[in-house]
C-alpha cells in the first residue's frame, strides 16, 4: 500500500506549474476559480451597496456601468463557465471512466495556463479603469463610442475562450476514446455525459465567440466598419453572432451543475437515478437544442417577427428536457433513504431554485411578456435563479461531496449545513424581490431609480449581505479542514462511482490496475448499501 | 526507443493514434465555426447587397486568385502523398513532399502580397485608403472590409501551417519514422488540407461573383 | 528514390484542378442568380474530393464522419435562424417607417 499520492508525488514547485497531472491541474484552475468568484463578488458588493439607495450616491453612473460589466465579465468567462468542468471536470472524469488522464494531459495544463493569461488581461482592463459596455459588448457602443479598455477586456476573453475550447476537445476525445473495459455509454455515471455535453457545446459554440471578438477589436482598433450602419453594416449581426455563443453558454453552465446534482442525489437517497436513459439523452438534447433559441436575447432588437416567432417556440421546447431531469431527481427522491449532508442540501436547494429560474425563463420566451419585461430586473432575476441558485450552488454541493476524494479530508458537517441553509435564505432574500421589481417595471443597468423601488431593492441588498456571509463560511471551514479535519477513507458517503474505489487522496496514476465495469453507474441496493461499478 | 511506446494515458499505439486523429478532427470542427462566423457576414451582406458585392468582385484579380487556389491544391497533394510515404515508413521522401508543400505555401502568400500591393495602389483598402467611386461604394467597401479581413485570416493559419510542414519535414528527413511521428504528420496533414478547403471556398466567394456578364 | 505516387492521389488533383477550370468558366456565363449557387455548389465539390481523399475520411469510422459533419451541420443553424432574421426583416404586418430603410428595410436588388 503506497504511501503517497497525487498531492504528495512532489513537492517542487515546477512539478505543480509543469505538471501534466489532470488532478493537478484541477487543483491550479480551483485557486484561479476561487480568486475570479472573489473579484466578480466584489463588484456584486458594490453593486448591492449602490443599489440600496434611489439615488446614485455611492459611485457615479460611469463607475456603475464599469461595476456591471466586470461583474458580468469576470462571473460568466472566469467563474461559472470554467467552475465545475475545469476543477471536478479535469479531476473527476478520467477517475469515473476508469483511465489514467485524460487523452491530451499537455493541453490541459496549457488551458490552465490561457485562462490565467486571459483573466490577467481582464484583471488589467478592471484595475486601470474598467470597461463600461456591459459583458455583451454591444455595438455600435463597443466599437466606437467607448472610451473604456474595450480591447483588452476583449483579449482577455477570446484568449480565455482557447482554454475553453482545449478543455471541450480533451474531454470529447477522453470519454469516446479511454473509457474502461466494460464501460459502455449507458453505464457511464450522468456527470460523465453532462461532461461531455457541455463539451459539444465548448467546441462548438466558443469559435464563434472568438471570431464576433475579433471583428468587434478590429473596427474599434482599425476603424473597418463591419457593423457599422452608415456604410450599410448591421449592428443585428453582432448580436446573432454575439448570442449564438453566448446563449448554448449558459448551458455550459448549467450542464455541469445538473450532473452534480444527479451524482448526488442517488448516494444520498440511496437508490438508483430514476429514468438514468431518459436523463442521459436529455443532457444531449439540451446541448443540441440551446443552438435554436438565440434569438430569444433579441425580441426588441428590430430582428424580423418570423425570427423572433420561430426562437420563441424552440425556446419552449428547450424546457423540456430540463423539466425532464427534475421530473427524474424528483422520482429518485420518492420513497428513498435520505440523508440532509450538505451536499444533498445544497442537490435539493437546486432543483427548486432551478425550477424557479427555468420556469420564469418561459416566461420570458414569450413574446408578448417579453415585451414589457425585458431589460428589466426581471430578466436579472431569472438568469440569477439558475446561475446563482442553480449552478452556483451545485458547485457547493458538488465541493462538498467531493472534497474528501479531492483532498483526503472531513468538512465539518454542522457548519456545512448551516452554510447550505444561509446561502439558500439570503440568496432568496437577495433576488425574489428582483423578480417583483422587474415586474414593477425598474429597468437592469441603472443605479438611479425611483424612489417607491427603494424597498425591495433594500431586502435585496440585505440578503445579499447574507449571501456575502454565506459564501464566506466555505472559505473559512473547508479551510481549516484541509489542516485539522479528519482523513477520509476510499469511500466515506458510501457511493457507488468508480472514483470511490480508489484513495482519499487517489494516488498519481489514478489506480493501480485499470478496473473492468461490470454494471451501470447507481448500484443501490434497497437495503442502501452500495454495489461499485467495477464489483 | 522511448518513441515506440505509447504515451502513459493509452494503452496501447492503436489507441494514440486514433485519439490523434480524432482530436485533430474535434479542433478542425471548432475552426468550420470560426471562419463560418465571417461566412455569415458575408452571406447576409450579399443577401442585402448583391449589386454592390457584384461589382467589387469584379476588382478582385482573378488571374492571380484561380493561380493560388491551383497552387494550394498540388500543395494539399503534396502533403497527401507524405502522409502515405510515412505510413509506408519513408521518411526521406515524406519530408521532400512536406518541404515541397510548404514552399507552395511560401508562393501561395508571396502572390497575395502582390495582390495586397496591388489592391493598395487601388484604393481598395479600408480604413486606410478606400475611395470607390458610384453609389455602390459602401457596399464594396464592406466587401473589401469581409476580404481582407478573411483572407487575412486565413493567410495567418496558412503561415502557422507552413512552420508545422516545414518542423514536421525537419524530423521526418531522418529517416526513423517512428508511430509518434506518423501521427504528427497526419495531423499536420489534417490541418494543412483544412486551410486548403477555406480556401476553396472563400475563392468561390470573393473571385467569382460578377463575371456573368449581367 | 522517387516512388509513384498513389492513384487515388494522383485522379483527386486531377479531378480538383478539372473543376477549378469549370468553375472560373462557369463564373463568365450569364446565369443570372445561379452563378452565386453553381460557384458555392462546385466549391463543396472540391472540398468533398479535399476531406473524403486527402483527409482519409471515406475508409474512417463513423464517430469521425459525425466530428467532420458536426461542425458544418451547426454552422447550418447559425445561417437558417440568422437568415430568418434578416431575409425577412420587411414583414408585411409590421412594417414601419424604418423597416423600408436599407440595412433594415427589403433586400436591395437590381442597381440601386
Amino acid at each position: 500500500m503506497t504511501d503517497t499520492n497525487y498531492l504528495t508525488a512532489d513537492n517542487r514547485l515546477r512539478s505543480w506549474f509543469f505538471t501534466t497531472d489532470h488532478k493537478r491541474v484541477a487543483i491550479l484552475y480551483f485557486a484561479g476559480i476561487t480568486m475570479f468568484f472573489g473579484v466578480g463578488g466584489a463588484a456584486a458588493t458594490l453593486i448591492r451597496l449602490e443599489l440600496a439607495t434611489p439615488a446614485g450616491d455611492l459611485v457615479s453612473s460611469d463607475v456603475y456601468n464599469r461595476l456591471f460589466t466586470m461583474h458580468g465579465i469576470v462571473m460568466v468567462w472566469f467563474f461559472l463557465i470554467p467552475s465545475i468542468p475545469t476543477t471536478m471536470g479535469n479531476f473527476l472524469l478520467p477517475l469515473m471512466i476508469g483511465a489514467r488522464d485524460l487523452a491530451f494531459p499537455r493541453l490541459n495544463i496549457l488551458s490552465w495556463y490561457l485562462y490565467m493569461i486571459g483573466g490577467a488581461f481582464v484583471l488589467y482592463a478592471l484595475f486601470f479603469g474598467g470597461i463600461d459596455t456591459g459583458w455583451t459588448f454591444y455595438t455600435p457602443f463597443s466599437t466606437f463610442y467607448s472610451n473604456s479598455h474595450v480591447i483588452v477586456g476583449i483579449v482577455g476573453v477570446f484568449v480565455a475562450g482557447f482554454s475553453s475550447i482545449l478543455t471541450g476537445l480533451n474531454f470529447i476525445v477522453t470519454v469516446h476514446r479511454m473509457r474502461a473495459p466494460g464501460l459502455t455509454w449507458f453505464r457511464l455515471p450522468i456527470f460523465v455525459w453532462s461532461l461531455y455535453s457541455t463539451a459539444i457545446i465548448l467546441v462548438l459554440a466558443t469559435p464563434v465567440l472568438a471570431i464576433t471578438l475579433l471583428l468587434i477589436a478590429l473596427e474599434r482598433l482599425f476603424g473597418v466598419g463591419i457593423f457599422d450602419p452608415r456604410i450599410g453594416g448591421d449592428p443585428l449581426l453582432f448580436q446573432h453572432l454575439f448570442w449564438f455563443y453566448s446563449h448554448p453558454a449558459v448551458y455550459i453552465m448549467i450542464l455541469p451543475g445538473m450532473g452534480v446534482v444527479s451524482e448526488i442525489i442517488p448516494c444520498f437517497a440511496r437508490k438508483s437515478l430514476f429514468g438514468y436513459k431518459f436523463v442521459a439523452w436529455a443532457s444531449i438534447s439540451i446541448a443540441v437544442l440551446g443552438f435554436f433559441v438565440w434569438g430569444h436575447h433579441m425580441f426588441v432588437s428590430g430582428q424580423s417577427v418570423f425570427a423572433s416567432l420561430i426562437f420563441s417556440f424552440m425556446s419552449y421546447i428547450v424546457a423540456v428536457p430540463s423539466a425532464i431531469k427534475v421530473f427524474n431527481w424528483t422520482a429518485t427522491l420518492h420513497k428513498g433513504w435520505l440523508r440532509f449532508d450538505a451536499p444533498m442540501l445544497y442537490a435539493l436547494a437546486f432543483i427548486g431554485l432551478f425550477t424557479i429560474g427555468g420556469l420564469t425563463g418561459l416566461f420570458l420566451a414569450c413574446l408578448a411578456y417579453d415585451i414589457y419585461v425585458t431589460d428589466t430586473y426581471f430578466v436579472v432575476a431569472h438568469f440569477h435563479y439558475i446561475m446563482v441558485g442553480g449552478m452556483v450552488t451545485a458547485y457547493f454541493g458538488g465541493l462538498h461531496y467531493w472534497w474528501p476524494k479531492i483532498t483526503g479530508r472531513l468538512y465539518p458537517e454542522y457548519w456545512a449545513r448551516a452554510a447550505a441553509i444561509l446561502i439558500f435564505v439570503g440568496f432568496n432574500l437577495t433576488f425574489f424581490p428582483q423578480f417583483v421589481l422587474g415586474v414593477l417595471g425598474m429597468p437592469r443597468r441603472y443605479h438611479v431609480y425611483p424612489p417607491e423601488f427603494q424597498v425591495w431593492n433594500v431586502l435585496s441588498s440585505a440578503g445579499a449581505a447574507v449571501l456575502a456571509v454565506a459564501y464566506l463560511m466555505p472559505v473559512f471551514y473547508l479551510g481549516w479542514s484541509l489542516f485539522w479535519g479528519r482523513r477520509a477513507s476510499s469511500n466515506p458517503w458510501n457511493a457507488t462511482g468508480l472514483e470511490w474505489q480508489t484513495s482519499s487522496p487517489p494516488p498519481e496514476h489514478n489506480f493501480t490496475t485499470t478496473p473492468t465495469v461490470n454494471r451501470g453507474p447507481y448500484g443501490y441496493t434497497p437495503d442502501a448499501k452500495a454495489v461499485p461499478q467495477n464489483a | 526507443m522511448p518513441d515506440a511506446f505509447p504515451a502513459p494515458q493509452f494503452a496501447n499505439l492503436r489507441q494514440q493514434e486514433d485519439v490523434a486523429r480524432l482530436g485533430m478532427w474535434v479542433f478542425l470542427s471548432t475552426e468550420v465555426l470560426f471562419f463560418g462566423g465571417m461566412m455569415l457576414l458575408y452571406y447576409a451582406y450579399r443577401s442585402g447587397y448583391p449589386a454592390g458585392f457584384a461589382e467589387a468582385a469584379r476588382h478582385t484579380d482573378i488571374f492571380i486568385g484561380t493561380i493560388n487556389t491551383a497552387v494550394l491544391l498540388t500543395s494539399s497533394f503534396a502533403v497527401a502523398w507524405a502522409v502515405a510515404a510515412a505510413k509506408d515508413g519513408d521518411g526521406r521522401l515524406a519530408a521532400i513532399l512536406l518541404g515541397a508543400a510548404a514552399l507552395l505555401g511560401v508562393v501561395f502568400l508571396g502572390l497575395k502580397s502582390i495582390e495586397y500591393l496591388k489592391e493598395y495602389h487601388e484604393h481598395l483598402v479600408p480604413a486606410v485608403n478606400f475611395a470607390f467611386p458610384g453609389k455602390q461604394a459602401n457596399s464594396v467597401e464592406l466587401f473589401f472590409i469581409f476580404y481582407f479581413i478573411s483572407t487575412g485570416l486565413h493567410s495567418l493559419h496558412l503561415t502557422i501551417g507552413i512552420v508545422a510542414l516545414t518542423v514536421m519535414a525537419l524530423r521526418t528527413a531522418r529517416g526513423q519514422m517512428t508511430p509518434h511521428l506518423r501521427n504528427g504528420v497526419t495531423v499536420t496533414g489534417l490541418y494543412w488540407h483544412f486551410v486548403d478547403a477555406v480556401w476553396l471556398f472563400l475563392f468561390a466567394l470573393i473571385y467569382l461573383p460578377g463575371r456573368g456578364g449581367t | 528514390m522517387v516512388r509513384r505516387p498513389p492513384y487515388a492521389l494522383l485522379w483527386s488533383l486531377a479531378a480538383l484542378l478539372g473543376l477549378l477550370a469549370i468553375t472560373v468558366t462557369l463564373a463568365y456565363q450569364p446565369l443570372g442568380p445561379l452563378n452565386g449557387p453553381v460557384a458555392v455548389t462546385i466549391a463543396t465539390l472540391k472540398a468533398l474530393v479535399v476531406a473524403a481523399v486527402f483527409m482519409e475520411l471515406r475508409p474512417s469510422r463513423p464517430l469521425t464522419l459525425a466530428v467532420a459533419c458536426a461542425g458544418l451541420c451547426w454552422l447550418a443553424i447559425l445561417f437558417w435562424l440568422s437568415s430568418a432574421d434578416f431575409n425577412w426583416r420587411a414583414d408585411v404586418h409590421t412594417a414601419s417607417e424604418m423597416a423600408r430603410v436599407p440595412p433594415y428595410g427589403p433586400p436591395l436588388s437590381g442597381s440601386h
